[in-house]
Protein backbone atom coordinates (compact mmCIF):
# COMPACT_ATOMS: atom_id res chain seq x y z
CA UNK A 1 0.00 0.00 0.00
CA UNK A 2 2.54 2.29 0.98
CA UNK A 3 4.72 0.99 -1.99
CA UNK A 4 1.94 2.24 -4.42
CA UNK A 5 1.15 5.48 -3.04
CA UNK A 6 5.19 6.75 -3.18
CA UNK A 7 5.02 5.51 -6.51
CA UNK A 8 1.87 7.51 -7.19
CA UNK A 9 3.76 10.50 -5.49
CA UNK A 10 6.57 10.29 -7.72
CA UNK A 11 3.75 9.74 -10.68
CA UNK A 12 2.61 12.99 -9.78
CA UNK A 13 5.39 14.70 -9.49
CA UNK A 14 6.98 13.87 -12.89
CA UNK A 15 3.86 15.01 -14.29
CA UNK A 16 3.79 18.43 -12.25
CA UNK A 17 7.48 18.79 -13.50
CA UNK A 18 6.48 17.97 -17.14
CA UNK A 19 3.79 20.43 -17.18
CA UNK A 20 6.01 22.99 -16.10
CA UNK A 21 8.47 22.81 -19.26
CA UNK A 22 8.60 23.41 -22.80
CA UNK A 23 8.68 20.55 -25.14
CA UNK A 24 12.42 21.40 -27.29
CA UNK A 25 11.49 21.05 -30.36
CA UNK A 26 13.71 19.67 -32.34
CA UNK A 27 13.90 21.43 -36.77
CA UNK A 28 16.66 21.53 -39.10
CA UNK A 29 16.09 24.33 -40.58
CA UNK A 30 16.34 26.64 -37.90
CA UNK A 31 19.38 26.92 -35.94
CA UNK A 32 21.11 29.14 -33.07
CA UNK A 33 23.97 30.17 -34.87
CA UNK A 34 24.63 31.77 -31.98
CA UNK A 35 26.74 29.63 -29.27
CA UNK A 36 26.13 31.73 -26.04
CA UNK A 37 22.52 31.52 -26.51
CA UNK A 38 22.05 27.58 -26.26
CA UNK A 39 20.46 26.55 -23.28
CA UNK A 40 19.13 29.69 -22.92
CA UNK A 41 16.62 29.81 -25.65
CA UNK A 42 14.38 27.01 -26.84
CA UNK A 43 12.54 26.34 -29.72
CA UNK A 44 9.07 25.21 -28.51
CA UNK A 45 6.83 25.58 -31.95
CA UNK A 46 7.37 25.33 -35.66
CA UNK A 47 4.00 26.19 -38.26
CA UNK A 48 4.75 26.49 -42.15
CA UNK A 49 1.91 27.20 -44.49
CA UNK A 50 1.08 27.98 -47.86
CA UNK A 51 -1.37 31.30 -47.85
CA UNK A 52 -4.62 31.72 -50.06
CA UNK A 53 -1.90 33.53 -53.02
CA UNK A 54 0.28 30.30 -53.19
CA UNK A 55 3.41 31.42 -50.82
CA UNK A 56 5.03 29.73 -47.80
CA UNK A 57 4.68 31.59 -44.41
CA UNK A 58 6.38 30.38 -41.69
CA UNK A 59 6.56 31.05 -37.82
CA UNK A 60 9.02 30.34 -35.18
CA UNK A 61 7.63 30.59 -31.18
CA UNK A 62 10.67 30.05 -28.83
CA UNK A 63 11.08 30.56 -25.05
CA UNK A 64 13.55 32.79 -23.05
CA UNK A 65 14.49 30.36 -19.85
CA UNK A 66 16.41 33.41 -18.57
CA UNK A 67 15.66 36.09 -15.99
CA UNK A 68 17.21 38.65 -18.85
CA UNK A 69 15.38 40.41 -21.86
CA UNK A 70 17.23 39.55 -25.07
CA UNK A 71 17.14 41.25 -28.20
CA UNK A 72 17.69 38.28 -30.80
CA UNK A 73 17.98 38.83 -34.81
CA UNK A 74 17.00 36.66 -37.25
CA UNK A 75 17.94 36.09 -40.89
CA UNK A 76 15.28 34.01 -43.44
CA UNK A 77 16.73 32.03 -46.61
CA UNK A 78 14.33 30.72 -49.51
CA UNK A 79 14.98 27.92 -51.50
CA UNK A 80 13.11 27.03 -54.59
CA UNK A 81 12.11 23.57 -55.68
CA UNK A 82 15.23 22.92 -57.32
CA UNK A 83 17.30 23.90 -54.20
CA UNK A 84 18.59 27.38 -55.59
CA UNK A 85 18.49 30.16 -53.38
CA UNK A 86 15.62 32.75 -53.60
CA UNK A 87 17.05 36.25 -53.79
CA UNK A 88 14.78 39.15 -51.41
CA UNK A 89 15.53 42.10 -49.78
CA UNK A 90 13.66 40.43 -47.04
CA UNK A 91 16.67 37.84 -46.56
CA UNK A 92 18.23 40.08 -44.40
CA UNK A 93 19.13 40.23 -40.40
CA UNK A 94 15.92 41.16 -38.55
CA UNK A 95 15.31 42.15 -34.51
CA UNK A 96 12.43 40.42 -32.60
CA UNK A 97 12.53 40.69 -28.33
CA UNK A 98 12.73 37.90 -26.33
CA UNK A 99 11.42 39.20 -23.04
CA UNK A 100 12.79 37.33 -19.85
CA UNK A 101 10.90 34.09 -18.90
CA UNK A 102 8.91 34.20 -22.03
CA UNK A 103 7.89 33.04 -24.92
CA UNK A 104 9.05 34.77 -27.92
CA UNK A 105 7.60 34.67 -32.06
CA UNK A 106 8.50 35.79 -35.28
CA UNK A 107 7.04 35.10 -38.83
CA UNK A 108 7.76 35.51 -42.56
CA UNK A 109 6.44 35.22 -45.96
CA UNK A 110 8.20 33.71 -49.29
CA UNK A 111 9.37 36.29 -51.86
CA UNK A 112 7.59 34.62 -54.33
CA UNK A 113 5.35 31.11 -55.23
CA UNK A 114 7.18 28.02 -55.72
CA UNK A 115 9.46 28.47 -52.63
CA UNK A 116 9.39 25.05 -51.19
CA UNK A 117 12.58 25.14 -48.96
CA UNK A 118 14.26 27.74 -46.38
CA UNK A 119 16.62 28.45 -43.37
CA UNK A 120 16.42 29.73 -40.73
CA UNK A 121 19.42 31.81 -38.49
CA UNK A 122 18.89 33.39 -34.62
CA UNK A 123 21.73 34.99 -32.72
CA UNK A 124 21.78 37.90 -30.55
CA UNK A 125 21.45 41.27 -32.14
CA UNK A 126 24.56 43.24 -32.32
CA UNK A 127 24.04 46.56 -30.35
CA UNK B 1 72.52 66.80 -46.68
CA UNK B 2 70.70 65.05 -49.47
CA UNK B 3 70.71 62.16 -47.38
CA UNK B 4 68.74 63.96 -44.63
CA UNK B 5 66.36 65.15 -46.95
CA UNK B 6 65.51 61.43 -48.27
CA UNK B 7 65.31 60.29 -44.53
CA UNK B 8 62.75 63.34 -43.21
CA UNK B 9 60.89 62.63 -46.38
CA UNK B 10 60.47 58.95 -45.45
CA UNK B 11 59.56 59.41 -41.92
CA UNK B 12 56.67 62.04 -43.07
CA UNK B 13 55.53 58.81 -45.15
CA UNK B 14 55.30 56.59 -42.84
CA UNK B 15 53.89 58.44 -40.01
CA UNK B 16 51.59 59.63 -43.15
CA UNK B 17 50.48 56.07 -43.71
CA UNK B 18 50.11 55.08 -39.82
CA UNK B 19 47.45 57.81 -39.60
CA UNK B 20 45.56 57.08 -42.87
CA UNK B 21 42.21 54.36 -42.03
CA UNK B 22 42.76 51.45 -44.64
CA UNK B 23 39.47 50.86 -46.80
CA UNK B 24 38.07 47.84 -46.37
CA UNK B 25 34.47 46.67 -48.36
CA UNK B 26 31.38 46.17 -46.59
CA UNK B 27 30.22 42.60 -45.59
CA UNK B 28 26.25 43.40 -46.03
CA UNK B 29 25.37 39.94 -44.43
CA UNK B 30 27.08 40.58 -41.47
CA UNK B 31 27.38 44.36 -41.10
CA UNK B 32 29.28 44.83 -37.77
CA UNK B 33 29.57 48.43 -38.28
CA UNK B 34 28.36 50.95 -35.72
CA UNK B 35 24.77 52.86 -36.73
CA UNK B 36 25.07 55.92 -37.47
CA UNK B 37 22.47 59.20 -36.74
CA UNK B 38 21.57 60.00 -40.59
CA UNK B 39 19.45 57.11 -42.64
CA UNK B 40 22.48 54.77 -44.09
CA UNK B 41 21.96 51.55 -46.33
CA UNK B 42 21.06 48.78 -43.25
CA UNK B 43 17.96 51.00 -42.85
CA UNK B 44 16.44 51.31 -46.36
CA UNK B 45 16.71 47.39 -46.32
CA UNK B 46 14.87 47.26 -42.93
CA UNK B 47 12.52 49.74 -44.64
CA UNK B 48 11.87 47.71 -48.01
CA UNK B 49 12.06 44.37 -46.31
CA UNK B 50 9.46 45.06 -43.52
CA UNK B 51 7.54 47.17 -46.69
CA UNK B 52 7.51 43.97 -48.84
CA UNK B 53 6.88 41.67 -46.45
CA UNK B 54 4.00 42.88 -45.26
CA UNK B 55 2.74 43.44 -48.32
CA UNK B 56 2.65 40.16 -49.60
CA UNK B 57 1.50 38.93 -46.54
CA UNK B 58 -1.39 41.27 -46.42
CA UNK B 59 -2.61 39.23 -49.56
CA UNK B 60 -3.37 43.02 -50.96
CA UNK B 61 -1.16 41.82 -53.67
CA UNK B 62 -3.37 38.70 -54.63
CA UNK B 63 -5.54 39.75 -57.89
CA UNK B 64 -8.62 37.50 -57.70
CA UNK B 65 -8.16 36.20 -61.49
CA UNK B 66 -4.35 34.98 -60.69
CA UNK B 67 -2.84 37.37 -62.53
CA UNK B 68 -0.68 40.16 -61.70
CA UNK B 69 -1.05 43.62 -61.02
CA UNK B 70 0.02 46.67 -63.20
CA UNK B 71 2.04 48.75 -60.46
CA UNK B 72 3.02 52.79 -60.91
CA UNK B 73 5.68 54.03 -58.52
CA UNK B 74 3.56 57.52 -57.75
CA UNK B 75 5.56 60.26 -55.51
CA UNK B 76 7.65 59.51 -52.26
CA UNK B 77 8.47 62.38 -50.72
CA UNK B 78 11.40 63.05 -49.08
CA UNK B 79 10.54 65.08 -45.54
CA UNK B 80 13.64 64.67 -43.75
CA UNK B 81 16.91 66.73 -43.15
CA UNK B 82 18.86 64.20 -45.61
CA UNK B 83 19.40 64.50 -49.26
CA UNK B 84 18.10 61.43 -50.10
CA UNK B 85 17.12 59.96 -53.57
CA UNK B 86 14.13 58.03 -52.66
CA UNK B 87 15.09 55.34 -55.18
CA UNK B 88 16.68 53.85 -52.56
CA UNK B 89 13.69 52.57 -50.67
CA UNK B 90 11.92 52.21 -54.14
CA UNK B 91 13.96 50.11 -55.94
CA UNK B 92 14.36 47.63 -53.37
CA UNK B 93 10.28 47.22 -53.32
CA UNK B 94 9.84 47.35 -56.81
CA UNK B 95 12.38 44.59 -57.20
CA UNK B 96 11.33 42.25 -54.38
CA UNK B 97 7.81 42.62 -55.79
CA UNK B 98 8.60 42.39 -59.16
CA UNK B 99 10.23 39.18 -58.42
CA UNK B 100 6.97 37.99 -56.11
CA UNK B 101 5.01 37.36 -59.47
CA UNK B 102 2.36 39.47 -58.15
CA UNK B 103 3.42 42.87 -59.36
CA UNK B 104 4.49 44.22 -62.87
CA UNK B 105 5.54 47.77 -62.85
CA UNK B 106 4.33 50.19 -65.78
CA UNK B 107 7.59 52.37 -66.32
CA UNK B 108 5.74 54.84 -69.15
CA UNK B 109 3.77 57.05 -66.49
CA UNK B 110 4.91 58.37 -63.34
CA UNK B 111 4.26 61.25 -61.09
CA UNK B 112 6.74 63.57 -63.17
CA UNK B 113 5.93 62.24 -66.59
CA UNK B 114 6.86 58.85 -67.91
CA UNK B 115 9.84 56.78 -65.74
CA UNK B 116 10.64 55.74 -69.29
CA UNK B 117 10.52 57.83 -72.28
CA UNK B 118 11.19 56.04 -74.76
CA UNK B 119 8.16 53.99 -75.01
CA UNK B 120 6.47 56.87 -76.01
CA UNK B 121 9.05 58.34 -78.47
CA UNK B 122 9.61 55.22 -80.08
CA UNK B 123 6.09 55.68 -81.03
CA UNK B 124 6.73 58.46 -83.13
CA UNK B 125 8.37 55.44 -85.27
CA UNK B 126 4.84 55.42 -86.92
CA UNK B 127 5.67 57.71 -89.36
CA UNK B 128 9.28 56.56 -90.36
CA UNK B 129 9.55 54.67 -93.87
CA UNK B 130 13.26 53.67 -92.38
CA UNK B 131 11.66 51.11 -90.05
CA UNK B 132 9.61 47.88 -90.47
CA UNK B 133 6.12 49.09 -89.39
CA UNK B 134 5.32 45.65 -88.05
CA UNK B 135 7.96 46.11 -85.16
CA UNK B 136 6.92 48.95 -84.33
CA UNK B 137 4.42 49.36 -81.04
CA UNK B 138 1.03 49.14 -82.07
CA UNK B 139 -1.98 51.75 -81.20
CA UNK B 140 -3.60 50.95 -77.99
CA UNK B 141 -1.17 47.86 -76.51
CA UNK B 142 0.04 50.20 -73.36
CA UNK B 143 -1.59 48.88 -69.84
CA UNK B 144 -2.51 51.18 -67.80
CA UNK B 145 -1.67 51.25 -64.15
CA UNK B 146 -4.11 49.26 -61.65
CA UNK B 147 -2.34 50.22 -58.61
CA UNK B 148 -0.21 53.11 -56.57
CA UNK B 149 2.84 53.12 -54.51
CA UNK B 150 3.12 56.43 -52.58
CA UNK B 151 5.21 57.72 -49.15
CA UNK B 152 6.87 60.17 -47.40
CA UNK B 153 9.98 59.25 -45.30
CA UNK B 154 9.80 61.43 -42.12
CA UNK B 155 12.25 62.55 -39.79
CA UNK B 156 12.16 64.10 -36.34
CA UNK B 157 15.02 64.84 -33.79
CA UNK B 158 14.54 65.15 -30.58
CA UNK B 159 16.92 66.76 -28.01
CA UNK B 160 17.04 64.13 -25.07
CA UNK B 161 19.62 65.89 -22.76
CA UNK B 162 21.76 68.94 -23.08
CA UNK B 163 24.46 65.99 -24.57
CA UNK B 164 22.28 63.49 -25.87
CA UNK B 165 19.72 63.39 -29.37
CA UNK B 166 17.22 61.01 -30.33
CA UNK B 167 16.49 60.40 -33.98
CA UNK B 168 13.27 58.93 -35.54
CA UNK B 169 12.99 58.21 -39.02
CA UNK B 170 8.74 56.95 -40.59
CA UNK B 171 8.85 55.31 -43.76
CA UNK B 172 5.36 55.36 -44.78
CA UNK B 173 3.81 53.45 -47.86
CA UNK B 174 0.36 53.34 -49.45
CA UNK B 175 -0.67 50.94 -52.29
CA UNK B 176 -4.13 52.32 -54.04
CA UNK B 177 -6.41 50.95 -56.60
CA UNK B 178 -6.36 53.76 -58.82
CA UNK B 179 -9.87 52.54 -60.33
CA UNK B 180 -11.42 53.05 -56.85
CA UNK B 181 -9.16 55.43 -54.90
CA UNK B 182 -9.05 53.70 -51.68
CA UNK B 183 -5.84 51.91 -49.87
CA UNK B 184 -5.31 48.44 -50.03
CA UNK B 185 -2.54 48.31 -47.82
CA UNK B 186 -0.57 51.18 -45.93
CA UNK B 187 2.72 50.54 -43.81
CA UNK B 188 5.29 52.29 -41.22
CA UNK B 189 8.28 51.44 -40.75
CA UNK B 190 10.29 53.07 -37.72
CA UNK B 191 13.93 53.82 -37.53
CA UNK B 192 15.18 55.15 -33.64
CA UNK B 193 18.48 56.21 -32.74
CA UNK B 194 19.74 57.81 -30.08
CA UNK B 195 23.36 59.51 -29.55
CA UNK B 196 25.57 62.24 -29.20
CA UNK B 197 24.70 65.90 -30.13
CA UNK B 198 27.67 66.06 -31.74
CA UNK B 199 26.96 63.45 -34.58
CA UNK B 200 24.93 64.52 -37.38
CA UNK B 201 21.55 63.66 -38.88
CA UNK B 202 21.60 65.63 -42.03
Amino acid sequence: MQRSSRFGVIVMLLLFIGGCTSTRLEERRVSFVDGSLKGDMLLTDFVSVVNSGGLMEVQVTGRNKTSRYRLLEYRVEWFDGSGMQVPSVMTRWATFPAFEKASFSFSAVAPKQGVSDFRILIRKAKK
Amino acid sequence: MKGKNILAALAVAITMSGCATSVQHIDTNNDQGKAVMGLDYRDFQTAAGEAVGSMLQSGALNKRDGGRYVLVVSRVINDTMQRIDTDQLVKKIRIDLLQSGKVVVTTAVGPNGPEDRMAMQTRELRQSEEFNQSTVAGKGRMIAPELSLSGKILQRNIRVSSGTQQVEYYFQLTLTDINTGLAFWEGESFIGKRGSNKSVSW
